[in-house]
C-alpha cells in the first residue's frame, strides 16, 4: 500500500496514489473492452467490406484519389475511413458507465481510497483506447495496402500524424457524450440515437435543406481538420475551409470532451452526496 | 477501533427517514447489528463504507471525523466492506478482480499485491477456481470472494452486511468462524436479520428498528430481558391463546411442545414451564415490546 509515513508532503502521496489508480482502471477497463468478442468480429466484418472495396478504388481510372499527393492521398484515406469505425465506437463504448451501476461495482469502488475522478478518467482513456484498438488495426492494413500500392514507407508517419489529427479528437468527442449520455438514457436507446445523430452531423449535406451540424467546425467526423490542416476536401461542404477553421475544429474536439467529463464528473459527484 | 455515532440522520430523497438519532459507541472486537429487513442497518452500514452521505449527526472512526472528506478517505484506507450484494464484473476472473480492488485500495507493489491476492484465494479455499470467470461463480463462492476483497488491504475496520444470507448451513457456520477468526485483532462490523449468526460470533451488539436504536449491549443482557418470559408448554388440546408469541412448535407424537415468548397470565394453569431464554427469545421479546404503545427504549 501507499505508504504516506515517509513523504514530506502529503499531496504528493496522495498525487502517486491516484495515479497508481489511475493506471489500474485505465489498464483493466482496457482489459474489459478489448476482450468483447462482438467488437472484433464487427470491426473484422467492417474490415472484410474495406478491402472488398480497396482494390476496385485504387484501380479504378475514374477515381482520383490515388492521384492526390501523399500527405492529401493519406489525410482523405483516413477521414473516408472513419465514418463507420465512429459509430462501432459509439455503439461499443455505450454500456461501459451504465454496467457499473447495474452490476453494482461502483459502490464498491466508492469504499476504496481511489477518488471518483480518478476512476472516471481511467474508466474514460482504458475503454476508449480499447475500442478504438480494432478500428486503427483496420486502419493500419488499408495503410499498408497503400503503402504496397505507391511504394514508400513514408505513408506510415503520415498516417499516424493524420490519424491522430483528424479520427482521435472525434472519437474522444463522441466518447465523453457517450458516458455522460448513457448515465441518464436506456443504452439501446442512446445507441439508436446516437447512430442517428451520427449521419445526421456528420453526413447529411448542409445543402439538404435540413438543419445540420455537417458544415461546422462541431461534426466529429474530422472534416474541417481534414480539409483545413491538410488541404483536401472530400465533400462539397468542405471546400474553402481555412487552416484556421481546421485548427478550430480540433481545438473544439478536444476541450468539449475535456469540459464534458468535467460537468460528468460534477453530476455524479452531486449525485453522490445526495444519495 | 472504536466507532462513535452521534445522533445520525438519513432521510432519503422522498423524505423516507432510513436513521433517526442513532446514537451508538463500538468497542473492538466483532460487533453485531441486529434488525429486522428495513431497519436501517444497511443505510447505517454504507455511510459507514463512506457509499452515503448523513443528512446530520457525527461519525467518528477511531480518530477521523467522517464528516469531512479528509476523514472519509483515511478511512477507506483501512476499511474494508462486503456489500450485501456483491458487485463484480463478470468477465473478469477471481484473481483479476481481486487484483483491481487491491489497486484500488492503494497496493501498488504489484508483487506485494499478488502474493496477498494469492494468499487470500488459499483462506477463502478459492485457488483452484482462481482463474475461472466470475460469472461461473456459485452464490457461496462469490461470497468468498467478497470477504476476500474486503481483507486485501489487512483492514482495522471490517464491515460486512448480511454476509450468510443465501448460503447453505454450512457455508453459513465457514463464514462465522471466519468472521470471529478476523474479529481478533480488528473491528468487526456484522449486520444481520439472522439472530444465530450474532449469537456464535459477537459479545457485543445493538438492534436498529424503524431507524432507532432499541437496543445495545452486550449478548448476556439481551437475554437477560427476556429471563423469566420464556416458556415450555407441552400439550395434547389445542394451541395456546393468549399475548404471547409462538417461537418455536414440535411436534412430539401425541402432544406438541410449544415455545412462547411473553407475559402469561397464569402461567401454572396454562401447565407452562418458565425456561432459559436464547438470544432468539430475547430477540422476540425486545420486537414484541418494542410493538407495544407506550413503551420506552430498552437501551444499556
Amino acid at each position: 500500500m501507499t505508504d504516506c509515513a515517509g513523504i514530506a508532503e502529503r499531496g504528493q502521496c496522495r498525487m502517486r496514489e491516484q495515479l497508481s489508480a489511475f493506471l489500474g482502471v485505465f489498464r483493466y477497463e482496457f482489459k474489459m473492452q478489448i476482450r468483447r468478442k462482438s467488437l472484433w468480429i464487427a470491426f473484422a466484418g467492417f474490415t472484410l467490406l474495406l478491402l472488398s472495396n480497396a482494390f476496385t478504388v485504387l484501380h479504378s481510372p475514374e477515381r482520383s484519389i490515388t492521384t492526390l499527393p501523399l500527405v492529401q492521398l493519406v489525410a482523405a484515406v483516413t477521414l473516408q475511413l472513419n465514418w463507420l469505425p465512429a459509430i462501432g465506437i459509439g455503439v461499443f463504448l455505450a454500456d461501459r458507465f451504465p454496467r457499473d451501476r447495474s452490476s453494482k461495482v461502483d459502490e464498491l469502488f466508492e469504499t476504496t481510497p481511489a477518488a471518483l475522478r480518478t476512476r472516471l478518467a481511467g474508466k474514460y482513456f482504458g475503454s476508449v483506447l480499447a475500442s478504438i484498438a480494432p478500428a486503427f488495426l483496420t486502419y493500419c492494413i488499408i495503410i499498408g495496402i497503400l503503402a504496397f500500392y505507391k511504394q514508400t514507407l513514408l505513408i506510415f508517419p503520415i498516417a499516424i500524424v493524420s490519424y491522430a489529427v483528424i479520427v482521435v479528437p472525434g472519437i474522444l468527442f463522441i466518447a465523453a457524450f457517450t458516458l455522460f449520455c448513457t448515465s441518464v438514457l436506456w443504452i439501446p436507446l442512446y445507441q439508436f440515437l446516437f447512430v442517428g445523430y451520427w449521419f445526421w452531423g456528420n453526413m447529411l449535406s448542409p445543402d439538404a435543406g435540413l438543419p445540420t451540424l455537417t458544415g461546422t467546425i462541431l461534426t466529429p467526423i474530422g472534416g474541417f481538420i481534414c480539409a483545413g490542416i491538410f488541404g483536401v476536401a472530400p465533400m462539397p461542404w468542405l471546400k474553402g475551409a481555412t487552416p484556421f477553421e481546421g485548427l478550430a475544429s480540433l481545438f473544439v474536439l478536444l476541450i468539449v470532451p475535456l469540459l464534458v467529463m468535467v460537468l460528468f464528473y460534477y453530476c455524479l459527484k452531486w449525485e453522490q452526496s445526495h444519495k | 477501533m472504536k466507532i462513535e455515532i452521534g445522533g445520525l440522520h438519513k432521510v432519503y430523497r422522498g423524505g423516507v427517514h432510513a436513521l433517526d438519532t442513532v446514537d451508538m459507541n463500538i468497542p473492538g472486537g466483532m460487533f453485531g447489528l441486529l434488525g429486522p429487513n428495513g431497519a436501517g442497518k444497511t443505510t447505517l452500514m454504507r455511510i459507514m463504507a463512506g457509499i452515503l452521505r448523513p443528512t446530520s449527526g457525527d461519525l467518528y472512526i477511531g480518530e477521523y471525523d467522517c464528516n469531512t472528506e479528509h476523514g472519509r478517505t483515511a478511512v477507506k484506507r483501512i476499511q474494508g466492506y462486503l456489500p450485501q450484494d456483491l458487485g463484480v464484473y463478470p468477465d473478469l476472473s477471481a484473481r483479476e478482480f481481486l487484483d483491481y480492488i487491491g489497486i484500488l485500495k492503494g497496493m501498488d507493489d504489484r508483487k506485494a499485491r499478488r502474493h496477498r491476492v494469492n494468499e487470500l484465494l488459499e483462506i477463502v479455499s478459492l485457488t483452484s477456481a482462481a482463474n475461472r470467470k466470475l460469472k461461473t461463480y456459485s452464490g457461496g463462492m462469490k461470497r468468498r470472494i467478497g470477504i476476500a476483497q474486503a481483507l486485501l488491504n489487512d483492514p482495522r475496520l471490517l464491515i460486512v452486511d448480511e454476509p450468510t444470507a443465501g448460503l447453505d448451513p454450512e457455508e453459513r457456520i465457514r463464514f462465522r468462524n471466519l468472521l470471529s477468526e478476523l474479529g481478533g485483532d480488528r473491528t468487526v462490523l456484522l449486520s444481520t436479520h439472522i439472530v444465530e449468526d450474532i449469537a456464535q460470533t459477537c459479545r457485543n451488539l445493538a438492534i436498529l428498528k424503524q431507524g432507532r436504536v432499541v437496543f445495545q449491549g452486550t449478548t448476556m443482557d439481551l437475554v437477560g430481558e427476556a429471563r423469566g418470559r420464556v416458556w415450555i408448554v407441552t400439550t395434547s388440546g389445542a394451541k395456546p391463546q393468549g399475548d404471547f408469541t409462538i417461537v418455536s412448535t414440535l411436534h412430539m407424537g401425541t402432544s406438541v411442545q410449544y415455545r412462547l415468548v411473553g407475559s402469561l397470565a397464569a402461567p401454572d394453569e396454562d401447565g407452562a414451564v418458565a425456561t432459559e431464554p436464547s438470544l432468539e427469545d430475547s430477540y422476540v421479546w425486545l420486537m414484541r415490546e418494542q410493538r407495544a404503545p407506550g413503551v420506552t427504549v430498552a437501551s444499556k
